[in-house]
């Protein structure tokens, strides 16, 4: 069984097309690195895994749980970061995770903070956090009872260099636990340094999906303008 | 509710219970004229004290319905929680709680109003009264949330589609559930309080079945809440996708000035320019982030329409007062709107001065007029012109009254509310009670 499992997904908006008939396998313990341009449909296909959006057709899993007609059992599987994360502003971040574990039946809240190099702000309110420091709030809150599946749209944005490797060397370690991480990011480096196999979009559909090992970094980005060029040619 | 709690100093709903009420309190004698002038009749005590109640009922109850969709559907909580794997019903449960103690003195406020009941005639008469504005409000909190939580499921089913498709105009389908589901809630809810209203009054003229109509919400609230567990865990995530949909089809509308478009935002083309610009700041701002108040606003003119819909020549007096104390609420959307104003603009950017102030009393003076016509048209109906001339009256004094304390109280910044409210409450309080004389 899949950790994700996405199966002739088609999402439209009215006349337009956001996804257009994807098929994707994602088994667990792996890193995948989902990247496109922008209006590719990344962030469409995570909300839809995230279950808030759902599909105009095909199904969407996550460890076997349909989103849509099990979203309680999904959720339970998953952690998410959406592309705009949300948070209780009048709560520390410490709050929030206790919070957060809570709901999840658990969690370790000081390693959550230890590994998005949160703890020294802990106890500020979250409403003076910067951007960055509440995406890794969010990152950190994800991650909490570590779930078998974190789907991550854009998190690694807006962090600092120092933050953005602890928290690529904490998602590391986590798929190494045999968890699966689905990181979407416009950034093809942090694909290269971080996942194991990237799934490339254009225009809502999958056009490359390879073994980062076998391409190597340069590989990646030739191989990503290729494709998109390719597709706008089209 | 930490979070909810942290963001008021503590103890400050109570607080504010509290001074509502006592303002409330000030201004019984000013509504006595307004709403008990039946009282001066021994005869019609029953029937006064039931029309009374009728429109008290239907504004608990409208108010909840407003203030459930907000907390259920597109509140705040939603976003921070729909991807974590919480109970929608404990969810939903915690809504229900927070909306309930956040407008518990909506219910002390109005025993207090009713209070010339019990001192000018029984102690019976306004224990039953309370009694039935007590159901109406434990029957309005779970009601609203069940219509509200089933409009998500209606909102995708292929068999309310049709009848969706009816009504939606140029919504998407889906927010045509959303749109009339506290219509829903009005009539259905509103229907058992009426019933209850009518049970006061017969308890009034001495007829002891009347405790029975009394009872009916407050026998049903537990009833109609058994429905809200189940409808809450199927509904509450399917929420944010059925959101997410209709916030994209608004989107992606073929026309993208339509998809733009506010709710009277075309009449700023009489406006100069710099005027303009900020009245169409306000009202695509209140539109998009403060709609239950320009909504409101019309239900609010339908109730002062209702209260001035009678044959008993008092009714343009009673339908004035109504205009004057729902403009006076609905006002409230100025000074609101101030406080909305991000601290990093007011800190870095001017206010715009005398062109911010003039658009936005040009915006919350086109909003306010909800609330007046639809009562001048009762009155006309029912009174002619002399009654509609009246209703007209108060509410050409009313509304440019309403939009001086919101804009001054708005010079306060972000306390402009705390400001507003009590400033209205006196002057809608004095004017009501000299239209209603």
């Amino acid at each position: 069984m899949s950790a994700i499992s996405i199966e002739g997904v088609r999402r439209t908006f009215g006349r337009v097309v956001a996804v257009d008939r994807i098929d994707l396998q994602i088994p667990a313990g792996s890193f995948c690195g989902l990247i496109g341009h922008n209006g590719a449909g990344k962030s469409t296909t995570l909300r839809m895994l995230m279950g808030l959006l759902h599909p105009t057709e095909g199904k969407v899993r996550i460890c076997g749980h349909d989103v849509v007609a099990e979203p309680l059992e999904a959720r339970k599987k998953l952690g998410a970061v959406p592309e705009e994360p949300a948070v209780y502003e009048y709560l520390t971040a410490r709050e929030f995770l206790e919070f957060v574990a809570g709901v999840r039946g658990g969690g370790d809240v000081g390693k959550a903070l230890e590994d998005t190099g949160l703890g020294a702000d802990a106890d500020r309110l979250l409403r003076e956090y910067s951007q960055g420091m509440r995406r890794k709030t969010a990152l950190a809150a994800a991650m909490l009872g570590r779930p078998p599946v974190l789907v991550l749209d854009e998190a690694l944005n807006g962090l600092d260099p120092p933050s953005a490797s602890a928290v690529k060397r904490a998602l590391r370690a986590y798929v190494d636990e045999g968890n699966t991480v689905l990181l979407s990011t416009h950034v093809v480096e942090t694909v290269a340094a971080v996942a194991d196999r990237v799934v490339m979009l254009a225009h809502g559909r999958v056009v490359a999906d390879e073994r980062v090992a076998d391409i190597g970094k340069d590989g990646l980005e030739r191989l990503f303008l290729e494709r998109i060029e390719a597709t706008r040619a089209r | 509710m930490r979070a909810h709690r942290r963001r008021e100093a503590p103890f400050a709903a109570v607080a504010r219970g509290a001074v509502f009420v006592a303002v409330v309190a000030v201004l019984v004698p000013l509504a006595r004229p307004v709403f008990f002038a039946y009282l001066d009749d021994p005869d019609a005590t029953g029937e006064g004290t039931e029309a009374a109640l009728q429109r008290a009922c239907l504004l608990i109850v409208g108010l909840l319905a407003i203030d459930l969709y907000t907390a259920l559907v597109r509140g705040p909580e939603r976003i921070v929680l729909e991807t974590l794997p919480v109970d929608g019903w404990r969810v939903a449960l915690t809504e229900l709680l927070r909306v309930a103690v956040e407008r518990w003195p909506l219910i002390a406020g109005l025993a207090v109003v009713f209070a010339p009941i019990a001192v000018e005639r029984s102690a019976l008469a306004w224990g039953a009264s309370v009694l039935a504005l007590g159901g109406a409000f434990a029957l309005a909190i779970p009601g609203a949330a069940v219509v509200h939580l089933a409009s998500i499921d209606a909102a995708t089913s292929p068999r309310w589609a049709p009848l969706l498709d009816a009504l939606r105009g140029h919504n998407p389908r889906e927010q045509a559930a959303f749109i009339y589901a506290p219509g829903v809630v009005l009539a259905a809810v509103g229907a058992v309080v009426l019933a209850a209203a009518g049970g006061v009054r017969a308890v009034v003229d001495g007829d002891p079945r009347g405790w029975a109509l009394i009872a009916v919400p407050w026998g049903l609230a537990p009833m109609v809440a058994a429905l809200v567990p189940g409808l809450a865990r199927r509904t509450w995530f399917a929420g944010s996708a059925v959101l997410a949909d209709i916030d994209a089809r608004y989107a992606s509308i073929e026309r993208p000035e339509e998809a733009r478009a506010v709710y009277l935002d075309w009449t700023v083309r009489w406006l100069p320019v710099g005027v303009g610009r900020y009245a169409l700041r306000d009202l695509r701002h209140a539109w998009r982030t403060r709609r239950g108040f320009i909504s409101g606003a019309w239900i609010g003119g339908a109730l002062a329409a209702f209260a001035g819909w009678s044959a008993d020549p008092s009714a343009p007096a009673r339908a004035a007062a109504a205009v004057v104390i729902v403009v006076f609420g609905f006002g409230a959307v100025g000074a609101v709107l101030e406080s909305d104003e991000p601290g990093f603009l007011r800190a870095w950017l001017p206010s715009g001065g005398r062109e911010a102030v003039l658009g936005r009393a040009w915006a919350e003076v086109l909003w306010l007029q909800a609330c007046v016509w639809p009562a001048v048209a009762a009155s006309l109906v029912r009174h002619g012109l002399s009654g509609a001339g009246l209703v007209l009256g108060a509410g050409l004094v009313a509304v440019p009254l309403a939009t001086g304390v919101a804009l001054l109280a708005g010079r306060l910044g972000p306390r402009a509310p705390a400001v507003y409210a009590p400033v209205a409450t006196v002057f809608a309080g004095v004017l009501a009670a000299l239209v209603s004389s």
